[in-house]
């Protein structure tokens, strides 16, 4: 193709943009060798939905399981082989490289004026990387499972363990890779190329919580990687490093390995954070309150989140005393989480509101989130630890901050960047009525868990019949809530790629927006996203300076009311 | 892919032989851009062998009398010519990136050529002098077996292990640095578009090697001269 | 440009500055391997003390020259403040240390004084059984 794209005709009327990024060629090849960070986020798109689909059949598998309190459906060792491939799945495949590898690939570039990320070839790489440890863990799957959960704790995982815990954990470190990929590109950009004007006090949240999340990719991630390769090792080579045997410490696999997967929990609910920022900002068109604090707090959040991870550990052979450090600090993460929270509701406060369907998934995260942070306050303080870890209580919460969390701003930011990344409306009903049955199935799956494990169940078993009628109770209720979920995350499979095709055109700025990524680039954008390079001259959701007719929106919007309109101007009281 | 390698430029403000990816306003941005991302790397590598450093750390402090016991099988002599080797390669690799960015380009390959022959040396002297000896005594994990009357076989077996993991992957990463350093003499030769009068490449090459050469340079001190 | 405002000639270090940190690192390693063969431990009569003074001083030249080969090797000296953040920020590696050192070091005060209702005295300290692997000092149900 040639060196300059033609420039695409996105602010005339029709909004019809005659070329953009996905009709610019159509070849398999164009696709798979492509350096374009938008094909790129729609190749892990497509991707990590095969593998949260894979993940969410395990789940199923699980929750059918548990319906019983004998276990009639799954044998012991096929539920852990179970379990293990949903946990693996959903971190790894799925909620790490969710929000960062879709979404922030697709705007990170087009939010700060850059033509591109820093390092087009590292980011397809990083895509492959993680095809290539997804198939490796898929053939550890098809040649027998892996049952030692997906924390892979020694000595289980490296002396005792008869998974293909090998080929597993090579898939694993290979994929570790891909995320340290991102990472770098994502630093690299956010640093190096941002358009003129776009400041750092200017940067969106969304991009803030990118960059705090890859400070945490490329400081974590490494380690992992070592400490699962030392694990094969042990294994292949009979290199002893976590071997009690050799008089080697497997509570040092334990350090290692939340060093970085406690971290990680930020670097799945981090971006989700910038979703919600974003989203709160354009629905209730409104500056987001107090944006500092907001951006500051990701970062602590990131610096935090590196120096808690003992609390996992409490009821380790860790040092008490040193658990007692661990707990003081995990309890301060609890103040920029809060911050984010406090702000977020107060960004709403007379806010001009739409009730559009990502706003359903915003509210609802600030409710799941909530109780998921909270809870985990009971695992900062070491007492109830002790009492709750290795409960249903520890699955509820960190299904609440993951899924309530993590997956909930995926989907929110999804539905709200949809027209960007593909020029066509979702259908707003049946959003709705998914953000509807997400939000109620979830609570009905995972409220019960809260209970059942304060009743004593614990995670990764699958009997429990010796505990009486009322764990199955609430078993059951938890797997028909379950059903409700699984058909709200289905839904959005359906009418999202409906829409591809009979979806309305949805013009560059349906919402009304102030980003860069509304205002100055066309839906979809076309291969290198701006024409000339756009100069940044109003702050960070300006909404003020569009009530006072000071910032102009993209003029197409207006074509567009049936689905934000214009904010209404400001009214004089 | 072609459209990766594009470049504009109509974009180069007067470094019109220097090329420019589309992605970049001028040459400047590419080349600090590219040099925070090596260096954004380098911090990754740093966190790789750190968590082998602490491990490291941690059975030499609980088990320090056996661990000097088995460090005596290491040879000094060996361990210090491999320190040497290293040095010098570091040396040669930044004169050649001196040369690269003068626009040197004899110079800048022979440079390159000294570090290659520099890292076959450290590899073969690693491979042939140290670690083929240890496996016909029966040192390497795979085949330990401890026939000293002191020290605790389990304990330097622990401690063997953490050599081999060690410097095995910082072997590892000296081969793939005379792979890369390979490829970049290669589009030097050929005088590709990707390295032609840009000297940004051969420095994150360089950077790359020092890194490995810092490694050593905890390595050795920590399992050649150990402390009593 | 906000991004990149920085001053934008690229420095070319001198190659004087080369050879003298090839000769400092050289002179750096003999005195590292010398120091090696001095045992501080026979000198000031006391070896756990001196085992700790060898270790300072290896560690210490290792840093010197690590640090040489950043500043100048790697020309981190004349670079942006950027790219001097990025390099330091390798360090961050000490947290994970410390850390973990912080549970490791403290272990053996376990179980504290009192955690036993009969007897108040404490098991062997680790330095004391770290040859053996470690046998249970306490069993949960014993003679409570």
């Amino acid at each position: 193709m040639s060196s300059i794209p033609v420039a695409p005709q996105i602010n005339t009327d029709p909004p019809q943009p005659t070329r953009n990024y996905l009709n610019t060629e159509h070849t398999i090849k164009s696709w798979l060798l492509t350096g374009d960070h938008k094909r790129i986020a729609v190749l892990y798109l497509i991707s990590i939905s095969i593998f949260f689909f894979l993940g969410s059949l395990a789940a199923g598998f699980i929750r059918l399981e548990l319906t019983s309190p004998r276990g009639v459906l799954l044998e012991s060792e096929t539920y852990n082989k179970m379990f293990s491939a949903h946990g693996i799945i959903m971190i790894f495949f799925f909620l790490i490289p969710a929000i960062p590898a879709v979404l922030g690939n697709f705007l990170i570039p087009i939010m700060i004026g850059a033509r591109d990320l820093a390092f087009p070839r590292l980011n397809l790489l990083s895509w492959y990387l993680y095809l290539i440890g997804g198939v490796l863990f898929l053939i550890a799957l098809m040649m027998g499972g892996v049952d030692a959960g997906w924390t892979f704790y020694t000595p289980l995982s490296s002396i005792y363990s008869t998974g293909q815990i090998t080929i597993a954990l090579v898939g694993l470190f290979i994929t570790g890779f891909s995320s340290i990929a991102t990472g770098i590109n994502f630093i690299a950009t956010i640093h190096k190329m941002r358009a003129p004007g776009m400041t750092w006090d200017r940067l969106p949240l969304f991009v803030w919580a990118h960059y705090a999340t890859s400070i945490v990719i490329i400081l974590g991630t490494p380690v992992v990687a070592i400490t699962l390769l030392l694990v094969v090792f042990e294994r292949v080579f009979k290199i002893g490093v976590f071997s009690p045997e050799l008089g080697g410490d497997p509570v040092l696999f334990q350090h290692m390995f939340w060093f970085y997967s406690h971290p990680a929990v930020y670097i799945m609910i981090l971006p989700g954070m910038g979703v919600i920022s974003e989203l709160f900002a354009a629905f209730s068109q409104k500056r987001v309150f107090g944006y500092h604090f907001v951006a500051f707090s990701s970062l602590a959040i990131a610096a935090l989140g590196f120096i808690v991870w003992g609390h996992h550990m409490f009821v380790s052979s860790q040092s008490m005393y040193q658990g007692i450090v661990f707990s003081f600090l995990s309890f301060l993460v609890a103040i920029p989480s809060a911050v984010k929270v406090f702000n977020w509701a107060a960004t709403l406060y007379k806010g001009h509101i739409k009730l559009k369907a990502p706003m359903f998934f915003a509210l609802s995260f600030i409710g799941l989130f909530l109780i998921g942070g909270l809870t985990g306050l009971y695992f900062a303080a070491v007492a109830t630890d002790v009492h709750l870890t290795g409960t249903y209580f520890v699955v509820a919460h960190f299904h609440y901050v993951m899924v309530g969390g993590a997956i909930t701003a995926f989907l929110g930011g999804i539905h709200y960047w949809w027209p960007k990344m593909f020029g066509k409306m979702y259908p707003e009903s049946w959003a709705k009525l998914s953000a509807l049955l997400v939000f109620v199935g979830f609570n009905v799956t995972f409220l019960p868990q809260f209970v059942l494990g304060f009743l004593g169940m614990p995670r990764r078993y699958h009997y429990y019949y010796f505990q009486g009628g009322d764990m199955q109770f609430y078993n059951i209720l938890s797997t028909a809530g379950s059903t409700v979920l699984a058909i709200g995350f289905l839904l959005p499979a359906f009418y999202l790629t409906w829409s591809l095709k009979y979806g309305k055109d949805a013009g560059p700025n349906p919402w009304g927006a102030v980003g860069l990524e509304w205002q100055k680039v066309g839906s979809p954008p076309t291969t290198y996203n701006f024409e000339e390079m756009p100069v940044v001259t109003w702050e960070a959701y300006d909404y003020q300076a569009v009530r006072e007719g000071t910032l102009e929106l993209n003029s197409t919007a207006h074509h567009h009311e049936s689905y934000i309109g214009q904010p209404e101007k400001e009214e004089k009281v | 892919m072609a459209m990766v390698q594009d470049t504009h430029g109509g974009h180069g403000h007067g470094h019109g032989d220097e090329p420019l990816h589309h992605q970049f306003e001028d040459i400047h941005q590419q080349n600090e851009t590219y040099v925070i991302g090596m260096w954004t790397f380098l911090v990754t590598e740093v966190m790789f062998f750190g968590a082998l450093f602490l491990a490291y750390s941690l059975y030499r402090w609980k088990y320090q009398p056996d661990f000097y016991i088995a460090h005596k099988e290491l040879s000094v002599f060996f361990g210090g010519l491999n320190t040497v080797v290293l040095l010098i390669s570091s040396f040669f690799m930044a004169k050649a990136v001196y040369h690269a960015q003068r626009k040197e380009k004899r110079k800048q390959l022979n440079m390159l050529w000294l570090v290659q022959a520099c890292a076959v040396a450290f590899l073969f002297i690693k491979v042939v002098f140290e670690w083929m000896p240890k496996w016909q005594h029966h040192l390497t994990p795979l085949n330990f077996i401890w026939d000293k009357p002191e020290g605790n076989a389990e304990h330097a077996q622990l401690f063997f292990s953490l050599y081999f993991g060690m410097t095995g992957l910082h072997g590892i990463h000296i081969l793939a640095g005379i792979i890369v350093i390979g490829a970049l003499q290669y589009l030097v030769w050929k005088d590709a578009p990707s390295v032609k009068g840009d000297y940004i490449p051969t420095e994150m090459i360089g950077l790359y090697w020092h890194f490995v050469d810092i490694v050593w340079i905890f390595l050795f001190p920590l399992y050649y001269l150990l402390p009593r | 440009m906000a991004a990149h405002t920085e001053d934008h000639g690229h420095h070319i270090t001198p190659m004087s500055v080369y050879v003298k940190t090839l000769f400092a690192l050289a002179f750096l390693m003999a005195l590292t391997i010398a120091a090696s063969y001095v045992d501080f431990g026979k000198i000031i009569g006391n070896s756990a003390l001196g085992s700790v003074i060898n270790n300072v001083i290896a560690m210490t030249i290792a840093c010197l020259k690590a640090v040489l080969v950043i500043q100048f090797f790697m020309g981190v000296k004349y670079s942006s403040k950027l790219t001097k953040m990025w390099a330091w920020a390798g360090f961050v590696w000490f947290l994970l240390m410390g850390m973990t050192f912080g549970d490791y070091f403290t272990r053996h005060w376990e179980p504290a004084p009192g955690w036993y209702a009969e007897d108040t005295e404490l098991p062997p300290r680790e330095s004391e059984i770290r040859l053996r692997p470690t046998p249970k000092v306490h069993s949960e149900e014993g003679g409570h």
